[in-house]
């Protein structure tokens, strides 16, 4: 079995809009024979927690808060300084800024690969909507048939892509949200970067 | 959340975008329901959405920087004029 952790702090709104994303790949993987996952969420989710789950896990996929250097908002769950608990292993950070300098940070420190957004990810409500199903599909090939990491980031740059042509210039362009959809899922594929390993795969 | 450093949009650029903001939040026919999240602790109506572009908060200046980004595809005025064309949700 592949051990896969999903972090998802719940502090917030904006951090139970995320978890709802979450909660979309874990239905996704729980009937995978290959995928064991962890839910870490709400109060579970600490800083200690987090220092022993991310090391034992493929991959780890939070659902967080972000800053330029950390992941979470205002506690750091990781940052440089615990980023090393991560060595080997796969991170996707659903946060804000976080794949600006944690990414970069986190191979250098020896993560396989960091998949996260260098700018500000945004979240089309209501949950999980839109951009939770994007997200939900694009992490399904990788978690459970065997796709590279790469098509993580392909796949969740062609979704937000997609929304934003459809409310641009498609037929949901009439929408009374149509403005808002379109420049937010722009944002949030614009900002996707992906450090290290681009073919590391779910064994 | 700091946000990072939005290259220029002139502050008659962004007064343009509030104003734009309010006659489409007033038009919208969900003004009070939860619509957008970033960077703040909150997740935003279409209303809170005019009030933080108005006031520059965190949220506020995140969504001027959504913008900004739009030009990439659309012209500013362009972007703003959009606001005012939106009508009822399909």
């Amino acid at each position: 079995m592949v051990k896969v952790a999903l972090v998802r702090p719940e502090a917030d709104s904006v951090e139970q809009g995320l978890s709802s994303w979450a909660a979309l790949v874990l239905t996704s993987v729980g009937g995978s024979a290959n995928v064991s996952a962890t839910d870490l969420r709400g109060t579970q989710v600490t800083r200690a927690s987090v220092d022993r789950t991310v090391g034992a896990q493929y991959a780890t996929l939070f659902f967080a808060h972000g800053q330029p250097d950390r992941i979470g908002d205002p506690t750091p769950w990781v940052d440089t300084l615990n980023i090393g608990n991560a060595s080997g292993t796969v991170l996707v950070a659903f946060s804000c800024l976080a794949g600006d300098r944690l990414g970069p940070d986190a191979v250098a420190k020896g993560a396989r690969a960091f998949l996260g957004f260098d700018d500000i990810l945004t979240n089309y409500h209501p949950q999980p909507g839109l951009f939770g199903q994007v997200v939900d599909d694009a992490l399904r090939g990788f978690l459970l048939s065997g796709k590279p990491l790469d098509d993580v980031r392909t796949k969740l740059l062609a979704g937000f892509q997609q929304i934003e042509s459809h409310y641009l210039h498609g037929p949901g362009q009439g929408h009374s949200n149509a403005t808002v959809i379109w420049l937010a899922a722009h944002i949030n594929w614009r900002g996707l970067v992906l450090d290290g390993d681009r073919q590391a795969t779910v064994p | 959340m700091a946000i990072p450093i939005t290259p220029d949009l002139s502050t008659a650029d962004i007064d343009r975008l509030v104003l734009a903001l309010r006659s489409w939040a007033e038009s919208h026919p969900a003004p009070d329901e939860p619509l957008l999240s970033f960077a703040g602790a909150e997740v935003l109506t279409p209303r809170q959405l005019a009030d933080e572009v108005e006031g520059r908060t965190t949220n506020g200046l995140a969504f001027i920087r959504m913008a900004h980004f739009g030009t990439e595809v659309m012209p500013f005025e362009e972007i703003v004029a959009h606001f005012g064309e939106s009508k009822a949700a399909v």
